[in-house]
Order: C-alpha cells, then sequence, then structure tokens
C-alpha cells in the first residue's frame, strides 16, 4: 500500500528522534493528510494548551496518495493548534517538500516540546538528526532554504521553512516550501516559531511509494487525466491564466471585497485581473507542483526586474482590492514579500485593510503610523511598506499587524471592522453574494477560509452543476457535502483543483487502489464527516462555542451599496438551524452522541 | 443602441478582442446578441459559448451581473446600458 507505514517523532526539548510505526487501523479510519494528523494529534494534545507553549505538537502530514503518480499528488498538511483561532488549524500546501518527505520513509512528521535554541531537523533517507540553525535565525525564507540546500550539497533536496514572521511569532505566519509555496493560513508559522523550530531539510532520492493494486490505480489515473485534460477549467483557464482567471468574473459578480468588503465591486481589476498580469508580459511561464498537469502556479518577472512567484487569486486580491489598490507591480512585489517574511498573503492583506479602515475612520491615529505613508485605500505604497513592518516587527504598528485583523481592530476598539471570522481573515469572495459559500465560511472548523468548501464553484462557476447564489433552499447540505468531500481530499493528499474535473468516484476508486481499501463513494464521504466532527469536537473542547459560528456583523447587517448584489445582506440566521441539524448536531452546534456513534467518535 | 459586450479569458484569444459593441434597434435576445458578436469577431466563438441550442457547461454568460442561468436563458432580454459580460469556464481560489 501507498503508506510508508512510519511515523518520525521529534522531540525538540530532548533532542530524541524516534520512528513508530503507522496505526494502519486509523490510517483506514482517518485515510492520512488532515485526518489521520488531526486523529493523532486529538489523541495527544490537550485542546486547551496554549498554542505557543512546548506542550503544543504540530504535524506535517502527506496522504496516501502524496508521491504516487496520481495527478497533484504532491500535498501535505501541518496540523496543530491554531494561535490565530485558538482553533484546530490544517493548512495545505503543494510544491515538491510533501512528496519528498515520503520519498525519504514518513507518512507523517510529529514535532513536540520545544527546542532550547534556534534548530532544524535533517531528514534523509537513512537517518533523521536536530541541527543547529543559530546562523540561519533571522534569514528570510529565500536565503534559508539556499543556505541549506548548499549545506545539503544536494540540489534536490527539499526544505519548509519559516522566515521572521514565524520567528517573531506572528498569528498570521506561514510555513513555506520550496521557497513559494505556502502552509499559509492560521499561524502555523507562529507554532514552529514558537519551538525555535526554523526549518525541515529532506535529502532522498525518488523512492515511488508502492500502490497495493497496480493495475486498478495506473488505469484510474490515465482516467482521471483524460478528464482534467478534457475540462475547460482544468486544461485551459488554470494554466493559461492561473487562479487569477477569477478576478473578472468574481468582480462582475459582484462579490470582489473591495476597501475592507465596504465595496463588492472594484473599479480598477482590469489593471490587475489575471489577463492583465499575462497581457503586461509579466507572466514568464507557468509552474507546476509535483506531478501536476495543470500548473496554476506563476513565475513573474515584473518591469523593475524583481522576480518571484505569484500573485495567486487570493493574495493579488488581499494586497489589491482589499486595500483598494490596482498597482500590480506593488501588489506583485507585495506578494513576493510576504513570501520572503514567511506571511499569510490572506490574512495580511485584509489585516492591512482593516488598518487603513481604522485609519480613515479616525480610530487609528496618526502618531501610530511614525511618519509612515498614510494607511489610506489605493496608497500602494502603504501596502508594502507596512507588509515589512508586519513581518519584521518593526515600529508601533508591526507588532500590531502581526496579530491579525481581529487583534488589531479590537487594539483600536473596533473588533467589528476586522473581517474574519474566528479571528481568520476572509479570502475573496463578499458572501452577500452567495449565500452558501457564507454559511461555509461560518461553519469552517480553521475560520474564515474558502478551501474547506468552495461554495463558489456551483454559486458562481457552475460546477459541478450551477445554483443561484442568492437561493437559500439546498445551501446547508451543499455546504456540508463539500465540507466533507474536501477533508477526504485533503487527506488523500491531493490538490483541490482536480474536483472541477472529478467527481467523488475518482477519489474513492485511487484510494482503494493505493490503500487496498473497499469503500464505497458513501463510505468515503462518511469518512470526511468524521474527521469534520473530530475537528469539531476539538473545537469545543478548546472553548469554541455556536457564537463563533458567525460572520463579522458588516456582512449580516450591512446591505451591499452597489454592483450586482445591491441591497444584500448574508442571511446566516435561516441558513445555520438547518445546517446543524443536517449535521446531526444539537441546537447550539454541539455533535449529538447519536451522531458520534454513527462516526465511530464516541 | 449600443449594446457593449465584454470578453474575458480564452475569449480573447478566440475573438482577438476584449471587448465588441453590438448596434441594434432595440433590445435583443441573448442568442441573438451571440449571433451578432460572432458576426463581428468571429463564428468561432459560438462553439466557445454554446453546446448546440445550449450554454456551454462551466460558461458564464452574465447580464448586470447575473448568470443568465438564473434568467430567461439564451432568450433573456438585453437593453442598452446593461453591462455584458462573457466567460469561460473558469476556476481557481
Amino acid at each position: 500500500m501507498s503508506y510508508t507505514g512510519k511515523i518520525l517523532r521529534v522531540d525538540l526539548s530532548s533532542g530524541a528522534v524516534s520512528t513508530e510505526n503507522l496505526p494502519m487501523d486509523l490510517a483506514k479510519a482517518y485515510i492520512g493528510g488532515r485526518g489521520l494528523a488531526t486523529k493523532l494529534f486529538c489523541d495527544e494534545v490537550d485542546p486547551t494548551v496554549d498554542p505557543l507553549c512546548a506542550d503544543n505538537k504540530l504535524l506535517m502530514a502527506t496522504g496516501p496518495l502524496t508521491g504516487t503518480s496520481a495527478p497533484t499528488g504532491g500535498r501535505y498538511m501541518v496540523v496543530t493548534k491554531s494561535p490565530l483561532t485558538g482553533a484546530i488549524a490544517s493548512s495545505n500546501s503543494g510544491g515538491f517538500f510533501g512528496a519528498k518527505l515520503k520519498d525519504a520513509g514518513y507518512d507523517i512528521v510529529i514535532f513536540e516540546g520545544q527546542a532550547a535554541q534556534p534548530v532544524y531537523l535533517n531528514i534523509t533517507q537513512e537517518k533523521a538528526d536536530i541541527r543547529d540553525a543559530t546562523h540561519l535565525w533571522g534569514k528570510d525564507v529565500d536565503e534559508t532554504t539556499q543556505l541549506l540546500l548548499e549545506e545539503a550539497g544536494d540540489r534536490n533536496a527539499r526544505v519548509a521553512c519559516i522566515g521572521p514572521a514565524g520567528e517573531n511569532q506572528s498569528l498570521i505566519a506561514s510555513i513555506m516550501n520550496d521557497r513559494a509555496r505556502a502552509a499559509g493560513r492560521s499561524g502555523v508559522g507562529a507554532v514552529m516559531g514558537s519551538k525555535n523550530l526554523k526549518a525541515v531539510l529532506v535529502c532522498a532520492n525518488r523512492h515511488k511509494p508502492a500502490v497495493t493494486n497496480e493495475d486498478s490505480f495506473k488505469a484510474t489515473v490515465k482516467a482521471g487525466m483524460t478528464k482534467i485534460k478534457a475540462d475547460a477549467v482544468t486544461s485551459q483557464g488554470l494554466p493559461t491564466y492561473g487562479t487569477k482567471v477569477l478576478d473578472n468574473i468574481i468582480n462582475a459578480s459582484g462579490m470582489y471585497p473591495t476597501n475592507n468588503f465596504q465595496l463588492s465591486t472594484f473599479e480598477g481589476v482590469g489593471e490587475i485581473s489575471g489577463e492583465a498580469l499575462v497581457e503586461k508580459g509579466y507572466l514568464q511561464k507557468r509552474k507546476a507542483c509535483f506531478g501536476c498537469p495543470i500548473a496554476c502556479g506563476r513565475d513573474v518577472e515584473l518591469p523593475n526586474g524583481k522576480k518571484g512567484e505569484g500573485p495567486e487569486y487570493e493574495s493579488g486580491w488581499s494586497l489589491g482590492a482589499a486595500c483598494g489598490v490596482k498597482d500590480l507591480i506593488a501588489i506583485s512585489e507585495a506578494n513576493f514579500m510576504c513570501n520572503e517574511l514567511g506571511l499569510d498573503t490572506i490574512s495580511a492583506g485584509v489585516t492591512i485593510a482593516a488598518a487603513m479602515e481604522l485609519y480613515e475612520k479616525g480610530y487609528l491615529p496618526a502618531e501610530d503610523l511614525e511618519n509612515g505613508p498614510e494607511l489610506r485605500f489605493g496608497n500602494s505604497e502603504a501596502v508594502v511598506y507596512y507588509i515589512k513592518a508586519m513581518g519584521t516587527n518593526k515600529g508601533i504598528l508591526g507588532p500590531k499587524l502581526a496579530q491579525g485583523a481581529y487583534r488589531l481592530a479590537d487594539a483600536y476598539g473596533h473588533p467589528e471592522l476586522a473581517m474574519t471570522v474566528k479571528k481568520q481573515e476572509l479570502p475573496a469572495y463578499d458572501p452577500r453574494g452567495a449565500q452558501g459559500q457564507g454559511l461555509a465560511y461560518a461553519t469552517q472548523n480553521r475560520g474564515g477560509c474558502h478551501v474547506r468548501a468552495y461554495l463558489i464553484a456551483p454559486e458562481v462557476l457552475s460546477h459541478p452543476e450551477a445554483i443561484a447564489p442568492q437561493d437559500l433552499e439546498g445551501k446547508p447540505a451543499w455546504v456540508k457535502a463539500f465540507q466533507d468531500l474536501t477533508a477526504v481530499i485533503d487527506s488523500a493528499g491531493l490538490c483541490l483543483f482536480t474536483s472541477f474535473a472529478w467527481g467523488a468516484d475518482t477519489y474513492n476508486d485511487l484510494i482503494n487502489a493505493a490503500t487496498g481499501t473497499d469503500n464505497t463513494v458513501e463510505k468515503l464521504m462518511a469518512t470526511g464527516e468524521r474527521i469534520w466532527n473530530l475537528e469539531k469536537l476539538f473545537n469545543i473542547k478548546a472553548g469554541l462555542t455556536a457564537t463563533d459560528d458567525t460572520l463579522p456583523p458588516r456582512l449580516l447587517k450591512e446591505p451591499v451599496t452597489e454592483g450586482p448584489n445591491k441591497g444584500q445582506v448574508h442571511h446566516l440566521d435561516q441558513l445555520l438551524p438547518e445546517y446543524y441539524a443536517l449535521r446531526g448536531w444539537a441546537e447550539d452546534g454541539t455533535p449529538t452522541e447519536a451522531k458520534l456513534q454513527e462516526l465511530g467518535l464516541s | 443602441m449600443v449594446i457593449k459586450v465584454d470578453f474575458y479569458a480564452m475569449l480573447r484569444r478566440t475573438t482577438g478582442v476584449s471587448s465588441v459593441t453590438i448596434e441594434t434597434h432595440g433590445p435583443i435576445a441573448l442568442h441573438q446578441l451571440i449571433d451578432l458578436a460572432c458576426e463581428k469577431t468571429t463564428p468561432l466563438l459560438r462553439d466557445d459559448l454554446l453546446d448546440g441550442d445550449t450554454i456551454k457547461k462551466g460558461t458564464l454568460l452574465l447580464v448586470d451581473g447575473r448568470n443568465a442561468l438564473f434568467l430567461d436563458g439564451l432568450e433573456t432580454l438585453v437593453h442598452a446600458g446593461q453591462e455584458i459580460a462573457f466567460f469561460p469556464p473558469g476556476g481557481g481560489g
């Protein structure tokens, strides 16, 4: 089967590194990746733990399809307790690091404890050992990666690391791998920083995981590739324009949050869209992660000679329209800077947007800018300047910005101006235009997030079928199904973008052939539901309640002022009770005993 | 009267332009607008937008930001001054 069968446990306090067998009964029940790592984490960590103390743990987990020939099989998941939300964190990343970890012989790495001084973990196929990283502390992601690759003497080695933001325990710090791919959300980089863990270096020759049923696996991979090549999204839109193909679609649909969600359309979208990135000649080439035929990544060179990856749709929006900025060069530079500092781009941009509204409304005093650029919507210089302050913890504002939008707005007395759910910054779709997406935002276990249930697919993109974005009927069922299926995809080790071309049956066939299970699609979906409920249970034990399943008051009470959704608010109050009931949860959002028994969680 | 149609993503490659303006004598159905847009650009545009007499799966024909599928489909009447945007299937996140 396509698991390596090994877990690497790293005690950063004692320096002990040991290997354990993967519990196969749990692998069967939770697949791998997000699901299995969450199960192991919940079994080992007190949900009330301080996320930034030694008792919190951090898991890097591959799935059974990571490293195989399954298209996009290069993903890994970081699971820990989030310092940003206080909830379960699971941050996913592509690139090549996940597959390399599996080449080295490990499904999962568990970090526990806290090193006395900066260290990195060196993993090879022969051994794993903790090494001094004092010389790397203070270095940005690019420098850290370069130095470790030189130390390894292996240009095919792979690095996951934190930048200065993670070292400073910024609550919106990411873990970066392969220089520009990010396990971005929920402040997982701060947890690494709190453990004095600067990086993980993996050197290994290619060792393709052995699937259980080779013939069936090959046939399913072939069929899956055919679907990806036949689908217009995965064969044309994403390869040609990247995820930024969405800018104009979402803006024209009146869901493109602008000026901290005060507007839902952006007059400057034509200057910063995916089309503009191509037509202005900034795009140099497409970039693919491990085993990916889609290649949505962007290698960009700006007219000023600066080069880097991105911006993707979310990053381009958060550093652009969310802040009212229509300068594609500044947006790209801010994106590069986030990557180098190790900051989550969505959270960074939305935090700057909150700061701009606080400043424009007079809640954030001018003296706190310390003669820096004015925090006004549309000021591209301010975005670049304060991203740097945020990532390096400099000045009066830097440390406040580094705590994310909610804590920033709260510090200035106006938490209602933070566009967050569970204190995590919202992504690039105004839910007043898409009722299902709003319900998904409110109920995501990891807080404000679009990739745990991407309802924009049916509500805007007509995939897998078109559902009217303002309709309420049926939306809770769509959200539940998307949340459960996404839990499966995240656990398998695949990219969510395959779901534009595939249905649940393809994932089921791949997992069955790779691991030897004989799941039906129904049973697979129940596995996704088990993972979702396990995350929910952790959150409840951590102290979150139904009051956390909500949206910022602006989105519930302030009607959209312009565009196609003028006059609309989000109707969460009408959707949430049905969602809870559909999940088999009590009215307070707590899973019932019957549901837990059904899922094997009691 | 004049109706402006904006093209995005791959449709710009098909048509070679980012928009066209169509002159009509009054409101027209969306399918008639597509015919006129094809005349002004290329007949290949129809293949990108339609499967026979239906809107191609995932293709977005927006009339003032609303998906034509939730209006009257290809029979949706288009008036001067409305914002018309055509998109090929798109995705991301």
